[in-house]
């Protein structure tokens, strides 16, 4: 180290690296690509990651039956970025998909991301289609759409079916900290005391918080008829168990997002009470093969939240369609206005239609964990 | 009624980082090394515990010894690869600071790479909460507290009243004048990182039954050792003991009135303001080298 | 293409200023703070609750903010500049995590963990910045304003007297300097500077959130100033280099980004470590200020 200091081996490197960069660069900018990209921007690592795995298995069956059925002109692909459900690496997950992938339509998840990103699809004009967040407030510009119900919906339906039926005076409120948990927390706090129930106490949780004992022992010092868990993922599980744990016996009551395999499983969970949209798998031709596809193709039964994401594939392809019919390029813009032309389209459960605000309205099923399952117990129409 | 179930389980929770700061202090003033990656050694042995509970099904107490295997194979291991190189060329604190912060963060983001960013607990007997009357506390925590009610006095007692303890506090003291009665210091340091690492290990091994561990908790728990370490008195393994059962408390009561979201700033909090008003600690003599 | 490398273009300048903003404190006046990103993050957050609610001209919001951050970095400064040097670490630590817990309680300032959206593009003379081109040109005159600011405080005497305390500090109080009040002035000067980056990165991301502002991002930010070589102006610029372009390499292979994390930080703590037992003195005039302070 003696001809060259410290100081000028350090700009070669920096040198060296800034050449490989580009040479990467210039490489990836020559290999074109011949499939229309979409963009999912989903939670594939971390504590979330159960939900991205369910929503993918939707995207990837259904991209599967579009490139089968040979309507359009290119295959469509799905650009997987890993959003971790939190809204910073969401952030750079969606810049690197709306400038570098370039895409024109982005399926997304998670209340707090999608809020997070909704402005750079909006400023880029780029559609977001939400098939998991819930957060009322996710009604958030024009390129933003929902196909799954929000939150006030949700709430709408599951509280007075369980305040009537389960006699609950007192409901504690346990909900994390983040837009979609404050959102549910409003809700609820609208709702109640129409209903005539008192909320004692409702409790914000840090995301990725895992201790509950001080909220558990709160909860259990107010001596509620129930409780409500506004939360998702690992973190859902470790509050269930804890409040039982804990000694506390009251009803639970979630919504949609609990109904995922790890916490149905969860033998604390047994007897709780949520609520989700109504998916009928025998609605049409399409909800019928789809169903038939994915039991043989995953050995399971398909969900709402699979029937949302496929239907985002599904409307994606049909837009892509109608554009290609009139030779207009597909880009955010143009599938947009071909989407306020559509306004209905048929998916799995039926007929789906966008309202102004890009959300959509449509009936709720209530169930009850029973066993590791999912008992419906009844359908609410809007 | 909230506030005495709220005090029993800062206590446990206090227990927990006593036992932890005792081992950062116990390191800290033999030799002076501000062993940051110490959190490191609390989440490796409670991950060695769950994985090999979980996924090789051992014994739990098989299980236990491994933890405390790795635990001190690890203490000892970076005190030989990092920190006693650089106490050959006389590094100054801030180097050392500096290195063992980097191996804090290699340490934490390769747990990360192995176990995910996922949150890994155990259910079971010890985790159940069990009702004494108007109080549920669970076993685990139990164990907790009377792990470290006996672990803590052991601690104590070897530093006083063993030829060992006597070594040590002279290393605390005086460490060239040590060196100049002929007696190599540093046997006595790797035992000093052996016991410091040895003490978490009751805490992790809990850990997966009460809040559960995810590689994040290697940071935390470090921090907290040292809040508990400088509340107490640098100097002081008792303060060590009472500062992270101060920290606990605080925690756990401070939520009464609070949301849980106060957690970490109630023990920094305190922290700052000790460090401010009276940075010798609870316990700490005044004038003595730092 | 283009796009991309525009894109790491802003993001490397904006860790440039933040370096160097940092470097005030920990080269020039050496204080080994682990707390910068508040001050990052305290600027961020001021220039977006400006532009949302007052006025999206990106000059107005950054004094703004800068004004604002450097108030909070001498406040902050005075108590716990007072603490002794080891503990002054760990006092910094425990002030980062305490604001770290701020910025996700209290909402109505920062939107808690959901964090302030929409955040309308930055607009200098009347003219919006929308394209990342331009993005680029505000953010190297920036750079240029901030390293012109940096040579100005170096060659002034407040500078001088910074060296002479950094040099040897007994001979510099006997010549009558007040070591307290130089190190508050550093403190102050570098808590504004970091508030530039953080005004320039809340308009680039139109979106501020807790997750950006960590005691991890505090850790890389020291990583930055020690691994590229504290106390000179081109070191910062070196360790904001690697630290930057390193991880975007791997973004760019397809490295998934839940393992790109881990192995970015995985890669500069080894070099910390490395550094710190092979080369900490001579190498980074960290180590040669630190082995002095110590005399």
């Amino acid at each position: 180290m003696c001809k060259w200091n410290r100081m000028q081996a350090r700009g070669w490197f920096a040198g060296l690296v800034g050449g490989a960069l580009l040479a990467l660069a210039a490489h990836g900018a020559w290999a074109a690509d011949k499939t229309y990209n979409f963009g999912v921007l989903f939670p594939l690592t971390g504590p979330n990651a159960v939900y991205g795995d369910v929503f993918s298995k939707g995207v990837n069956l259904a991209v599967e039956m579009v490139n089968e059925g040979h309507k359009l002109s290119r295959d469509i692909k799905p650009v997987y970025v890993d959003s971790q459900a939190l809204p910073q690496p969401a952030v750079v997950g969606m810049n690197q998909l709306v400038h570098v992938n370039e895409v024109p339509y982005t399926l997304t998840a998670f209340s707090g991301v999608s809020k997070a990103i909704a402005p750079i699809g909006n400023r880029f004009h780029v559609i977001m289609v939400n098939g998991g967040g819930v957060s009322p407030e996710l009604a958030i510009g024009k390129y933003f759409l929902n196909d799954i119900p929000l939150a006030d919906q949700e709430i709408g339906v599951v509280l007075p079916y369980a305040v009537k039926g389960k006699k609950i005076r007192k409901l504690s409120v346990v909900y994390v900290d983040d837009p979609f948990g404050n959102s549910v927390n409003r809700q609820i706090q609208t709702h109640c005391p129409k209903l005539g129930c008192r909320i004692d106490p409702d409790l914000a949780v840090n995301p990725g918080n895992t201790d509950f004992q001080g909220e558990v022992a709160k909860i259990r010092a107010a001596g509620p008829d129930a409780v409500f868990i506004a939360s998702y993922g690992q973190q859902q599980n470790v509050i269930t168990k804890q409040l039982r744990d804990g000694g506390v016996k009251a009803q639970i009551l979630s919504y949609s997002g609990y109904g995922v395999g790890p916490t149905l499983k969860l033998p604390e969970a047994q007897g709780a009470i949520f609520d989700h949209q109504s998916v009928s798998f025998e609605a049409n031709a399409l909800s019928k093969e789809f169903h038939a596809k994915y039991v043989k193709k995953y050995g399971s039964e398909p969900n709402f939240y699979v029937a949302n994401y496929a239907n985002a594939v599904f409307i994606f392809a049909d837009l892509v369609q109608r554009l290609e019919a009139k030779k207009t390029s597909v880009t955010g813009e143009h599938l947009l206005a071909a989407l306020h032309r559509q306004k209905t389209f048929d998916v799995i459960g039926g007929k789906v239609k966008f309202s102004k605000r890009g959300t959509v309205s449509v009936p709720m099923q209530i169930n009850e964990i029973k066993d590791g399952k999912a008992e419906p117990l009844t359908v609410v129409n809007p | 009624m909230l506030f005495w179930q709220l005090l029993l389980q800062g206590i446990a929770a206090g227990a927990g980082y006593a036992l932890i700061a005792v081992g950062f202090a116990l390191i800290y003033s033999t030799t002076r090394t501000f062993h940051f990656a110490h959190g490191v050694t609390y989440a490796l042995a409670a991950y060695a515990y769950y994985a090999s509970l979980q996924t090789l099904h051992w014994h739990p107490a098989a299980a236990i010894v491994l933890a405390a295997c790795i635990a001190v194979l690890f203490g000892v291991g970076v005190d030989a690869l990092v920190y006693q190189p650089m106490r050959r060329t006389a590094a100054s604190f801030l180097t050392l600071f500096a290195a063992s912060f980097g191996v804090l963060v290699v340490a934490v983001n390769c747990l990360v790479l192995v176990f995910g960013n996922s949150f890994y607990s155990l259910s079971g007997t010890l985790s159940r909460g069990v009702e004494y009357g108007p109080f549920v506390v669970s076993l685990a925590n139990l164990t907790e507290i009377a792990l470290a009610a006996v672990l803590i006095p052991l601690v104590l007692v070897i530093m006083h009243r063993t030829r060992l303890g006597t070594f040590f506090r002279a290393m605390a003291d005086n460490n060239e004048l040590v060196e100049v009665f002929g007696f190599t210091s540093r046997r006595y340091v790797r035992l000093a990182f052996a016991i410091g690492s040895l003490c978490v290990v009751p805490a992790a091994v809990l850990a997966p039954y009460i809040g559960g561990i995810q590689p994040g908790t290697a940071t935390v728990v470090t921090l907290v050792a040292i809040a508990a370490t400088i509340i107490g008195g640098i100097d002081s393994i008792a303060g060590a003991a009472l500062g992270g059962l101060l920290l606990g408390v605080a925690e756990n009561v401070g939520i009464w009135k609070l949301s849980s979201a106060w957690k970490p700033a109630i023990s920094f909090g305190i922290l700052l303001l000790f460090l401010v008003l009276r940075p010798r600690g609870m316990l700490g003599a005044r004038g003595r080298r730092a | 293409m283009l796009a991309y490398l525009l894109n790491l273009a802003i993001l490397l300048g904006i860790a440039v200023i933040l370096a160097w903003s940092l470097n005030v404190l920990i080269g020039f006046a050496g204080i080994f703070s682990v707390m910068h990103a508040v001050f990052y993050g305290v600027g961020a957050y001021v220039a977006a609750q400006f532009a949302l609610h007052v006025s999206s001209d990106f000059v107005l919001s950054t004094m703004v903010a800068m004004i604002v951050t450097g108030a909070l970095a001498f406040l902050v400064a005075v108590p716990v500049l007072r603490v002794r040097e080891e503990y002054f670490v760990v006092a910094a630590i425990g002030f980062q995590m305490v604001a770290s817990t701020i910025f996700i309680t209290w909402e109505s300032a920062t939107g808690g963990m959901g964090g302030l959206t929409g955040i309308p593009p930055a607009k200098v003379f009347g003219f919006e910045l929308i394209s990342p081109a331009a993005y680029l040109v505000l953010t190297l005159v920036c750079a240029l304003i901030c390293v012109l600011a940096l040579l100005a405080v170096v060659r002034s005497p407040f500078g001088r007297a910074l060296k002479a305390l950094r040099d040897d500090e007994t001979a510099a109080i006997a010549l009558g300097k007040h070591p307290v009040k130089l190190r508050l002035i550093a403190t102050t000067i570098g808590g504004a500077m970091a508030a530039i980056g953080g005004s320039l990165y809340a308009f680039y991301v139109s979106f501020v959130n807790p997750e950006s502002f960590t005691l991890d991002y505090s850790v890389l930010l020291m990583a930055m100033v020690i691994i590229g070589g504290a106390g000179s102006l081109l070191g910062p610029v070196l360790g904001a280099l690697f630290i930057t372009v390193f991880p975007a390499l791997l973004n760019f292979l397809q490295v998934p980004s839940s393992v790109l994390g881990p192995v970015q930080q995985i890669v500069y703590g080894m070099m910390i470590v490395l550094l710190m037992l092979f080369m900490p003195e001579g190498l980074v005039s960290a180590g040669k200020l630190i082995s002095r302070r110590r005399k």
